[in-house]
C-alpha cells in the first residue's frame, strides 16, 4: 500500500514538475468548459425561474380554441367562468408583440386591469396607468432597461407599431419600474386591459383568462369549463371551445423551449469540443519526447508499466480537477459579475450581448459533474494514451 | 555459475528492409558473479546493444539471454521490471530527470518500492556524500557539470542496491581527471562484491577488468581473462 501512495504522490509532483505542460493543457480545457458551464447555468437559472413564475401564478389559463391551435377567448366568458363552482376569480390579459419607438425596438405589451399588476412590481418613477383609457394616448408603464434603451422617461410620447408599418397611435409613457425584479419583465409593457384592447383593435378578445380556484377543485372547475363554455364567433360561423391549461400542464411545458434552445448550443458546443479535445491532444502532447523519455528512464530503472500508469492516472486526475474546478468558479464569475454576457442572448430572446436585467443562473450539480466527466476524459485520452505507448516498449526504445 | 549467459544472442534494427543493421549477431558469452567485466570494441560493434539486451532494456531478435538462471525472452513485463531492480544501470548520456533535482534523480528507482520520501533523503545524502556532491543534493541536473552528472548517474544506479551495475561508456562524456574518479568509484564498488559490466574502449576498465569480451561488427572477436 505505501508503494502505491507513493507512486500516486509523483503523479502530484509530476504537475508541478512540468509547469508549462500543466498549464496549457489546464487552461485548453478550461477554454472548451467555460463557455458550456455557463450556457448549461443559464439554461437551469431560466427553467428555475420559468417554474417559479407558473408555480405563482394562476390555477388554470383559459384560451379559444379552433381547428386545434390556440386563439383569442371572448371577453364575455369571464362571467360564465366566475359562475362555476369553486371558482374564486377571473382575470381578462391580453399578451402580444409590439414595436417601440423610431429604431422599432421589440416588446410585449401585457394588458391587466390595474389592480391585478403584479405585487412584486413596483414603479420607481410616475404611476401606474389608469384603468380607463382618456383621449388618443396610450398609457404605458415600462421597465428601466426598455426606458434606457428608447431614452424615455416619465411624460415621453412615442409611435407604436403593431403589425403594419405604419404607427397606429401614440403612446405615453406614464410610469417606469424596476427589470430587476423578473427577467420576464426585460421587455414588458404594462397597460390597462382596455388599452391593450385598443392597441391591438381586437375588441372583445382576451388572449387569456387567468382562472384561480379553490383547493381541491381544480380538476372539476378545469372539467367544467371545457363542457359548457361554448361561444359562437359570428352567427353561422361555428363554435369556439375553451382550451384549459393547467399549471401543471405549463411546468411541463416549460423544459421543453429551453431545451430545444439548449440543444442548438449543445450541438454548437459539440462542434467546439471536438475541435478542442484535437488542441488538448496537441498541447498535452507538448513534451510528449520528454515524457516519452522520461517513462524510458523509469522503466530502466525498476518501474513497472502498471506504476508508471498510475503515475500518469493521478497526474490527469489532478490536473483535469484543477481544470473543471478553475472552470466552475470562472463560470460562476462570468453569471454572477458578467451577467451571462454574450451567452445569455442564445438562451432569451431580443437579449443584446449585455443583459440589462440580472440574468438568473444555476450550477447545477449534474452540468459541474459533467464538466469533471468531460476534463478527465479528454486528458486522459491526451496523456494516458501516450502514456501506455511509452511504457509497453523497451525502456530504451522510449529512451531513444 | 554464469550470472549472465547469452546464447547465439542476435539484435537487429529496422529488419527486413534495405537499411537494416545487424547490431549484434549470434554473440555468445558468459559472465559470472562478482566479475569485473569490460566490452570492449570500436564505435557501432554492438557494445551498448548488449549491454541494453543484459539489463533487459531491449528484446532481442534471436537467441538468448539468461540471468541468474532465468531467460528474459520468457519473462513477462511485471517480472522483467523486478529483474531490472537487481541491475544498476550507468548510461552513456547520463539519462537523469531534467526536472528533478539531483537526490530525487538517485533515489526515483526506489519509489515503487514503498520507500518514503524521508528514508530517500537519507539513501541520497549518504550517497552524495560517497561520491563528494553533498553540495549538489537540490540541484538540478542541467546545473552539474558531465562528471558530476556521471557521478549522479552511479549513485543513481546504487541506491536500489542492486547486485550487478551495468555502465555504458560512462567515461566517454568526462575530461580524464573526472573519468579518473569514476573509474575509482566503479572499482570501489566492484570491490564490494558486485558484478560489474562496462562497455568501453577506455584502458583503465580493461586494466580492471577480470574478463574482457571484444566485439567487431556485431560479432564476438576474442575473450580474455
Amino acid at each position: 500500500m505505501p508503494a502505491i501512495l507513493e507512486v500516486a504522490r509523483t503523479g502530484l509532483a509530476a504537475i508541478l514538475l512540468h509547469p508549462l505542460r500543466s498549464v496549457v493543457t489546464a487552461a485548453s480545457l478550461v477554454v472548451i468548459l467555460l463557455p458550456y458551464l455557463v450556457g448549461l447555468g443559464l439554461s437551469k437559472g431560466i427553467q428555475h425561474e420559468a417554474e417559479a413564475s407558473v408555480r405563482f401564478g394562476a390555477d388554470l389559463y383559459v384560451t379559444g380554441e379552433q381547428f386545434g391551435r390556440t386563439v383569442p377567448i371572448p371577453v364575455d366568458a369571464t362571467k360564465e367562468i366566475k359562475q362555476i363552482d369553486g371558482v374564486t376569480g377571473v382575470t381578462k390579459r391580453i399578451i402580444g408583440a409590439i414595436t417601440l419607438g423610431t429604431y422599432r425596438e421589440p416588446a410585449v405589451v401585457v394588458g391587466i386591469p390595474r389592480d391585478k399588476f403584479p405585487t412584486a412590481v413596483s414603479c420607481v418613477e410616475g404611476r401606474l396607468y389608469n384603468e380607463q383609457r382618456t383621449g388618443n394616448l396610450q398609457e404605458l408603464v415600462i421597465g428601466t432597461e426598455l426606458a434606457r434603451r428608447l431614452a424615455l422617461k416619465v411624460g415621453s410620447t412615442i409611435p407604436g407599431f403593431s403589425s403594419s408599418d405604419q404607427p397606429l397611435y401614440l403612446c405615453e409613457i406614464v410610469g417606469i419600474f424596476k427589470t430587476d425584479v423578473s427577467m420576464w419583465q426585460a421587455n414588458v409593457v404594462f397597460t390597462s386591459f382596455d388599452t391593450a384592447e385598443h392597441i391591438f383593435n381586437q375588441k372583445g378578445l382576451a388572449t387569456d383568462l387567468l382562472v384561480t380556484c379553490r383547493t381541491g377543485y381544480q380538476d372539476n372547475v378545469r372539467a367544467d369549463i371545457a363542457r359548457q363554455v361554448k361561444f359562437a364567433t359570428r352567427p353561422g360561423e361555428g363554435n369556439l371551445r375553451a382550451r384549459v391549461t393547467t399549471r401543471e400542464d405549463l411546468e411541463a411545458l416549460l423544459p421543453r423551449g429551453l431545451m430545444h434552445r439548449e440543444g442548438i448550443f449543445t450541438l454548437h458546443f459539440v462542434l467546439a469540443f471536438a475541435v478542442g479535445i484535437l488542441v488538448v491532444l496537441v498541447t498535452s502532447g507538448v513534451g510528449l519526447s520528454e515524457r516519452r523519455r522520461e517513462i524510458g528512464i523509469l522503466k530502466a530503472t525498476g518501474w513497472q508499466t502498471d506504476e508508471v500508469l498510475l503515475r500518469s492516472l493521478v497526474e490527469s486526475f489532478l490536473l483535469s480537477l484543477l481544470a473543471a474546478s478553475v472552470s466552475i468558479l470562472l463560470a460562476y464569475a462570468w453569471l454572477k459579475w458578467l451577467n451571462g454576457y454574450w451567452i445569455a442572448g442564445v438562451f432569451v430572446a431580443a437579449v443584446d450581448a449585455v443583459p440589462g436585467f440580472p440574468v438568473p443562473f444555476r450550477l447545477a450539480p449534474v452540468p459541474v459533474l459533467l464538466a469533471f466527466v468531460i476534463s478527465f476524459a479528454v486528458v486522459m485520452s491526451g496523456t494516458l494514451y501516450s502514456s501506455w505507448r511509452a511504457a509497453t516498449v523497451a525502456p530504451m526504445e522510449a529512451m531513444r | 555459475m554464469s550470472f549472465f549467459e547469452t546464447r547465439q544472442l542476435c539484435k537487429y534494427f529496422r529488419r527486413g528492409t534495405k537499411s537494416e543493421v545487424r547490431a549484434l549477431d549470434g554473440v555468445s558469452l558468459s559472465i559470472s558473479q562478482g566479475s569485473f567485466t569490460v566490452l570492449r570494441g570500436p564505435s557501432g560493434s554492438g557494445k551498448t546493444t548488449l549491454l541494453a539486451l543484459l539489463g533487459a532494456l531491449e528484446r532481442p531478435s534471436g537467441g538468448e539471454v539468461l540471468f541468474d538462471g532465468r531467460e528474459l525472452t520468457r519473462c513477462s513485463d511485471v517480472e522483467l521490471a523486478r529483474l531490472r531492480r537487481r541491475m544498476g544501470f550507468v548510461f552513456q548520456n547520463f539519462s537523469l530527470i531534467p526536472s528533478l533535482p539531483v537526490w530525487e534523480n538517485i533515489t526515483y528507482p526506489l519509489i515503487p518500492r514503498g520507500v518514503r520520501s524521508g528514508a530517500r533523503l537519507e539513501l541520497a545524502k549518504s550517497l552524495l556524500v560517497r561520491f563528494g556532491l553533498i553540495d549538489k543534493l537540490l540541484a538540478k541536473p542541467q546545473e552539474l557539470s558531465g562528471g558530476e552528472q556521471q557521478r549522479v548517474a552511479v549513485a543513481r544506479a546504487l541506491a536500489g542496491q542492486p547486485e550487478v551495475i551495468l555502465a555504458d561508456e560512462p567515461t566517454s562524456n568526462l575530461d580524464p581527471a573526472a573519468a579518473q574518479t569514476l573509474v575509482s568509484s566503479i572499482q570501489a564498488i566492484h570491490a564490494e562484491g558486485k558484478t560489474v559490466v562496462v562497455a568501453s574502449h577506455d584502458p583503465q576498465f580493461s586494466a580492471l577488468a577480470t574478463q574482457v569480451y571484444e566485439l567487431e561488427n556485431g560479432r564476438l572477436k576474442t575473450t580474455s581473462s
